[in-house]
């Protein structure tokens, strides 16, 4: 089980109302699985930690990973 | 002169003459005009070993030939001095719609010399230009003194002003525009203080001419549709959250400064977050004159312990009061914010300071018992109460008022102040984002991010990204972001939308979007290499002050917390910011010597001897 939570623009691909999910990948699946049952178009490159650290879409989910999607923000 | 009104206000506060002066085409182009302006006059005129608190210091108000001209985000004007902060130039820079009444007054600036005897306030209304009795207005806010001035000349007038810790001399008091625009860096408040003048009321009449109108709306036709698009296929981060939005980034990259700068990332990042700032207290979005973003946040609290409404917080604001407080109270951030804009304070330096006698009290080098008052981390309300006795010079505030070099060095400990060249630093660990070290360290006005941003690079992938823990190839796209942001600076635009939309991908971000607008709107025929080489310019001529100040790499510094210590845990666990070696590269990019002077020939280059 690997729980997803999303922040900014990368709310759109959530139900109305709901911050994150939990979800049950198949072994070895990557962030570009999740993406793609979360229906993410390929040309939208989120900003990906898991656990805390930013990763690659091609980085392999693990039972128990915390996912945190964001839109790139910029500024100060 | 199209773009430039082609005009400067002199004015001598000692003697009260005022004087128009022609801005010399020629000076116009090398140095643009705002920031670049600035240190234009300032090298001339400026002694750099002078108190900047005396009369001899200047403080010059300059906008750029793109304030007024309804190019994208050209609001801005731009604050220059000697710091009393950091003994360097100040080159402080705010939106709103102050500057754009400047220029509409028929003046690209003006140039403040000598000092009052008395409070005083500059009018400039169609062409009069008075200096008037502000008696009435000393020990009042920011907000008061606005709307008392906007009730006694214009109320379709622009005011700039101080509040109580421009007067108090605070070393870190900003000047207020619109209410809570701030020129809010380095002290340009103390400076006006020094001289006695409490105000500048602008109202201007006139427009602002363009060379070639039909040149310059349809390049910002096709720059805005492009911008829209893009915003409609991704929502922008700075419209939604504004800048607080930026927690995100840092939290998840490690580089969120917390409790003084030694973690990388803060529990209780999700109650401080731009998203949280959005939900519980946001009224609207507030944007500067001709901006399409709108980052600007009008906000209200009704928690009673930190009731109030303004604007704000930017994220730089909620990582120096929040994380680096470790204070997860957004609405105490939001309340000391509130306390900044109104008595006139810089809210990075504020903050920063309090972290920072945070940890002289947690080690035991400061007691509560001076402090006046318990000081633990995460305390909201002691920062609340912070503030405003440092904007009042009131007890312990009286020291806070000094800024947190001057503060930790009176304990005996100066490497607790996280600095360089006795500025605190806005929220980019250098441990974890190598190249904003660099920046922080050669920035002229010390540590900021907005004098040379490659966090866009690091941090944001903006241009295109790189990666933020390599610290070779840093010199390079440091210097290159640092000569954007002076042409940026100088002609009068927005950091926020210039680097995304009007300059190039390459690591080098040529501006070739400025350009467009600057010889649509002033008729000169700029080519790239020349802006380029006048954002160099700009930037040497900086150096060259700093230089003659007493400068040199020494000064070119960081903690050693960022050098020295690794970081404790995050994803940056394990990192120092590798400066020394940066230098190197960076001095050699420059053309200066190995202990950071510009070499003769790298003058003489630019036109600078």
């Amino acid at each position: 089980m690997v729980r997803v939570r999303c922040f900014t623009g990368m709310r759109r691909y959530l139900p109305d109302g709901r911050r994150g999910f939990e979800i049950e990948l198949a072994e070895g699946a990557d962030l570009r699985c999740l993406l793609d049952t979360m229906e993410v178009p390929p040309d939208i490159a989120p900003f990906i930690a898991v656990n805390g650290r930013k990763v690659a879409q091609d980085h392999r989910l693990r039972d128990g990973d915390e996912v945190v999607l964001f839109t790139h923000m910029e500024g100060g | 002169m199209d773009g430039w009104m082609g005009k400067m206000l002199r004015v001598d506060l000692g003697s009260g003459e005022i004087r128009d002066e022609i801005l010399d085409p020629q000076v116009a182009k090398d140095y643009i005009g705002g920031r670049g302006i600035g240190i234009y006059y300032l090298s001339r005129e400026v002694d750099p070993a002078c108190d900047p608190l005396s009369p001899e210091n200047v403080l010059v108000m300059a906008a750029g030939p793109l304030t007024g001209t309804g190019a994208p985000t050209g609001a801005r004007y731009m604050v220059m001095t000697k710091s009393p902060l950091t003994g360097a130039i100040t080159c402080s820079n705010a939106g709103g719609r102050f500057p754009t009444e400047l220029k509409r007054s028929g003046y690209d600036g003006i140039v403040f010399s000598g000092r009052s005897q008395h409070p005083v306030y500059l009018y400039i209304d169609a062409g009069q230009v008075a200096l008037r009795d502000a008696a009435h207005l000393w020990g009042q806010t920011t907000h008061e003194t606005t709307d008392r001035l906007l009730a006694e000349t214009d109320p379709k007038a622009r005011v700039a002003c101080i509040g109580p810790a421009g007067e108090q001399l605070v070393r870190f008091a900003a000047i207020m525009n619109d209410k809570d625009r701030a020129a809010g860096r380095s002290g340009v408040g103390a400076v006006m203080g020094s001289k006695n003048l409490k105000a500048v009321v602008v109202r201007g009449q006139g427009r602002v001419s363009l060379a070639d109108p039909a040149r310059f709306k349809g390049f910002n036709t096709q720059i805005l549709d492009k911008f829209k698009a893009a915003a409609r296929e991704t929502p922008l981060g700075l419209t939604i959250n504004g800048t607080a939005g930026v927690v995100l980034t840092t939290q998840h990259l490690g580089v969120l400064p917390t409790k003084n700068w030694q973690q990388g990332t803060f529990d209780g990042w999700e109650n401080i977050h731009g998203e949280r700032l959005t939900e519980k207290y946001l009224v609207s979005n507030k944007a500067c004159y001709a901006c399409p973003i709108g980052c600007g946040r009008k906000t209200r609290v009704t928690d009673p312990d930190f009731a109030g409404e303004g604007e704000g917080p930017e994220y730089e604001t909620i990582y120096a009061m929040g994380s680096n407080c470790m204070i997860d109270n957004l609405a105490a951030v939001v309340k000391a914010n509130y306390l900044c804009n109104e008595l006139g304070l810089d809210t990075i330096t504020m903050g920063a300071t309090v972290a920072c006698a945070m940890e002289l009290v947690d080690r035991g080098y400061l007691s509560e018992k001076v402090v006046g008052r318990p000081l633990v981390w995460g305390d909201g309300e002691a920062l609340v109460e912070l503030t405003r006795m440092t904007a009042y010079r009131k007890g312990f505030g009286n020291r806070l008022a000094e800024g947190s070099y001057r503060l930790a060095e009176s304990c005996g400990h100066p490497e607790l102040a996280m600095v360089s060249k006795k500025q605190e630093f806005p929220g980019y660990e250098p441990r974890g984002a190598q190249a904003m070290g660099l920046a922080y360290a050669t920035s002229p006005i010390g540590g900021s991010h907005m004098r040379g941003d490659p966090a866009y690079f690091e941090l944001f992938g903006i241009p295109q990204p790189v990666d933020p823990h390599q610290w070779k190839g840093k010199a390079k796209i440091t210097k290159a972001f640092q000569d954007l942001s002076a042409v940026i600076d100088s002609a009068g635009l927005c950091i926020f939308f210039a680097v995304r939309n009007l300059a190039g991908k390459e690591l080098d971000v040529p501006p070739v979007g400025i350009l467009e607008y600057l010889n649509a709107a002033t008729g000169l025929d700029y080519t790239l290499e020349e802006l380029m080489r006048a954002g160099e310019r700009i930037i040497t001529a900086e150096r060259r002050f700093l230089v003659r100040a007493g400068m040199s790499r020494k000064d070119d510094s960081l903690p050693r917390r960022l050098t020295h210590e690794p970081m404790p845990s995050g994803p940056a666990q394990g990192m120092v910011c590798h400066l020394e070696e940066m230098l190197d590269e960076y001095y050699q990019e420059q053309e200066w010597t190995p202990e950071g002077i510009p070499t003769e020939n790298r003058l003489a280059s630019l036109g600078l001897t």
